[in-house]
Parts: C-alpha cells; sequence; structure tokens
C-alpha cells in the first residue's frame, strides 16, 4: 500500500513535470503495466484540463493498449488489478528485495565509513562516466547485440540491446550499490554484484534471452568492471 | 495549456523518439479522451472515431522525427486527427457518389437523428467539474492551497514551497494527496457512469 502510494506521488510530480529523469524510467514502466496508475496518470490529466480554460467533453473510450501492440508489436502486459492488490505477492517482493541485500552484505562486509566515506564520492563520479557503458558494451561483447539506447546519469547507467536478426531485446544496467531500490525486482532476472577499485556495483539483466546468456554477461561486466575511471 | 504540461509532453516525445514506448503510451493515455471526442463530432460514430484517433496517433508516432520540439504535441495530435477525420468523411463522400447512392428522404432522416446521439459513454465536461470542485472543497486548508496553486497558476513546486513556507516535498505530496482525493471521486463517477451506460445499453437491446 505504502509502494502505491509513493508510486503515485511520482506519478502525480510526473504530470507536474517535477520529477527526474532517471526517476521518470522507473515510473514509466510502472504506468505501462498497472491499470490502477494507468487511471491515476488519465485521472491527473482530465482533472488539469476541467480547471483551466480548455473545458471539454470526454469520450471515455481506452484505445491505449491496441495502439500500443499496433505500434511497438508487443503486447501491453498489465497486470489484473486483484493481483496488484494482493498482499502475497507483496510479500514476495519484499522478501526478494531483503533475500538480495542479506547476500549481497553478507559476501561483501564494507565498514561502514569506507563504503559511505570514499566509496559514494568515487562512484558517484564513476557512474557518470563514459567508462560505466563500457562495461555494459563489453559485458555483451560476443552476442551479436545492437545498443539500441542507453541512460547516463549520476544515480546509474541502463542500456537496452537487441539481437538484430530476432529482434529480441534486453536490458543491462549498473548501478552503485546504495541504489539498489532502482533495480525493477521484476524486470531484473539475473542480478550481480561487482567489486571494483572505485566502490561496490550492481549488474543486473532483464529481457528475452537466455539464463546462460545472462550469466555470460555478468562474469563479463564483473571482468571488465575495472575499466569504470 | 500550461507550459509545464507542454514541458512535460516534450520529454515524452523525446523519449518516445529514442523509442520508448511507454513515455508515447503516456501521451496516448492523456489525450485520446479527449481526442475521441474531437473526432466523433465529426464521424458521428464512437467505433469510427476511435479508428480515426488510433490511426491519428499512428501517423504521428512514424513521424515524430519532423515534430518540432518547440510546439505543442496537443495541438500536433490534435490538427492530424482532425485531417484524418475530415479525410474519412471526404473518402466517404466519394465512395458514396462513386456508387450512385441517392439518399432518400428516410435516409437523411437517419443521417440526421445519428448527429443528434449522445454516445452513453461520453463524460460532459459539466459532470466532471462538478465532481472535482465538490472534492476540492473537502481538502484541507494547506492541501487545498498548494493544489491550486499548481493547477490554477501553474507555479512550480519551489515557487509553492516558497510561498507557503514548507520543504518541496511538503508541497509534492500535498499536491498528490488532493490528486489522490479527487481520483477516488472521479473513478467513482466514472465507474457509475459505467454501470449506467451499461444498464442503458441492455435495456435497448
Amino acid at each position: 500500500m505504502k509502494n502505491d502510494k509513493n508510486m503515485k506521488e511520482k506519478i502525480s510530480a510526473l504530470a507536474d513535470g517535477e520529477l527526474s529523469d532517471f526517476e521518470v524510467r522507473r515510473v514509466l514502466s510502472e504506468i505501462a503495466k498497472n491499470p490502477e496508475y494507468r487511471k491515476f496518470w488519465q485521472n491527473i490529466q482530465q482533472t488539469g484540463e476541467i480547471l483551466t480554460d480548455e473545458k471539454h467533453d470526454f469520450l471515455n473510450n481506452d484505445i491505449s493498449q491496441e495502439l500500443f501492440l499496433k505500434i511497438s508489436g508487443k503486447k501491453l502486459e498489465i497486470f489484473e488489478e486483484e493481483e496488484i492488490k494482493s498482499p502475497r505477492m507483496r510479500y514476495i517482493a519484499a522478501s526478494f528485495v531483503g533475500f538480495f541485500a542479506v547476500i549481497i552484505y553478507s559476501v561483501f562486509p564494507v565498514p561502514e565509513n569506507s563504503f559511505t566515506d570514499i566509496a559514494s564520492k568515487k562512484i558517484d563520479q564513476a557512474i557518470e562516466s563514459p567508462g560505466a557503458l563500457e562495461v555494459l558494451n563489453n559485458s555483451v561483447s560476443g552476442l551479436n547485440a545492437v545498443l539500441q539506447d542507453y541512460e547516463l546519469t549520476r544515480e546509474g547507467t541502463l542500456a537496452n540491446y537487441r539481437f538484430p536478426n530476432s529482434g529480441k531485446t534486453f536490458k543491462v544496467s549498473l548501478y552503485p550499490i546504495q541504489e539498489i531500490n532502482k533495480i525493477g525486482i521484476k524486470e531484473a532476472t539475473k542480478i550481480s554484484y561487482i567489486k571494483s577499485k572505485k566502490g561496490i556495483y550492481i549488474v543486473s539483466v532483464s529481457g528475452n534471452i537466455s539464463s546462460d546468456q545472462k550469466n555470460q554477461i555478468l562474469q563479463k561486466a564483473n571482468l571488465f568492471a575495472n575499466q569504470l575511471k | 495549456m500550461k507550459l509545464s504540461s507542454k514541458n512535460v509532453d516534450i520529454g515524452l516525445v523525446k523519449r518516445a523518439k529514442a523509442g520508448d514506448y511507454t513515455a508515447f503510451d503516456l501521451l496516448v493515455l492523456k489525450y485520446q479522451s479527449r481526442l475521441i471526442s474531437t473526432a466523433y463530432k465529426f464521424v458521428k460514430d464512437e467505433q469510427i472515431a476511435e479508428d480515426m484517433v488510433q490511426e491519428s496517433f499512428i501517423k504521428s508516432f512514424k513521424s515524430l522525427d519532423s515534430f518540432r520540439e518547440d510546439s505543442s504535441f496537443y495541438t500536433w495530435i490534435y490538427r492530424i486527427t482532425v485531417n484524418t477525420s475530415k479525410n474519412f468523411l471526404v473518402s466517404k463522400k466519394r465512395k458514396e457518389e462513386l456508387l450512385h447512392v441517392d439518399l432518400t428522404e428516410a435516409n437523411a432522416h437517419r443521417i440526421e437523428s445519428i448527429e443528434i446521439d449522445t454516445p452513453e459513454s461520453i463524460l460532459t465536461a459539466k459532470q466532471l467539474e462538478e465532481i472535482i470542485l465538490k472534492s476540492i472543497e473537502n481538502l484541507g486548508e494547506e492541501t487545498k492551497v498548494a493544489f491550486t496553486l499548481r493547477e490554477l497558476e501553474g507555479l512550480s513546486y519551489e515557487q509553492i514551497a516558497e510561498i507557503i513556507r514548507c520543504p518541496v516535498g511538503t508541497v509534492r505530496s500535498r499536491i498528490f494527496r488532493a490528486r489522490e482525493l479527487i481520483d477516488g471521486a472521479v473513478e467513482d463517477f466514472k465507474n457509475s457512469s459505467r454501470y449506467h451506460s451499461k444498464e442503458v445499453k441492455s435495456e435497448k437491446r
């Protein structure tokens, strides 16, 4: 329930142009799959229009899902409302996050001071460097995948790749460890952490590729992590 | 249209241009209802109006690269929708002429009656306005101030924070709180309209 409110608050801020670029990406992907968020976004817009001089009638029809399919060739995978409200699902998601946090911290017991004071400063500088994207590009080398687009911000780097022959797509991201919450639990099917001379990062791979390929990407990302400048 | 709304649209267009369809999806969600309503005024058929708007969005997506980012996305998509609807009427008329269809008095009467028909799923601006204003009245004073400064004055969160002397985060959550309450009222109304619309349809059958 609290997560739901947080997300809606972000949707409200997005409607006002008050959300950071990085957050926008995550909010967009949440709206794409949640009927409640879609309605909330639509109602914010309609309310705004009604309160200004742009008064007009609305036909309460929804063509968005059909259009999504026609334009992108992909079906919009919107959850059933009951599925979203299920407390069990929320519990599983929360457990999943907790599980990863425990694993990461137990394998890499980083002293608090060194992490907060030294690593995070370096990470801030490194994560937005072209080197971060280079790590991701190198990690997918040999797969014949083409980089489609990427986002390079202070909070992390995310790149979308595509196989030209099959049209299949996948995402690889690299975040400093303190940004673990930025990784969509549903999306990130494989996560690994890498320790470089610049700090600790989380690499995630999701999308339409085999489990072996995902493992291969994570291993290569580890190899190239030291390229972070 | 508030300047920031235009800027939000441009941000979404830029993302769509870069291949992020979820950004374009938000523009579709934002404008579909009013565009279908616009197309309906021309074609007088709910299903055809939907088709016109779908076609318009597809056209706009395909030519996004030609969209000038200093102009308004809504004005652009509105123009495409109007032109698509007009072209549909012209081609429909041509088809009728080609088929030598003479409109008999009976047919003419039928078309007239379609023109004055109102789709059951229409939500009038007046109905929605009443619900929204009533919801705003019920807001707490602080929430109401933040919300109206945003929606009516178009101020940024930072400007509002300066005026009401509170952190930007508080402004953001107050505006959200207002929208959440309004959303509840609007959704209840829409659900009852859908329910009513279904009842009317089944009665007609």
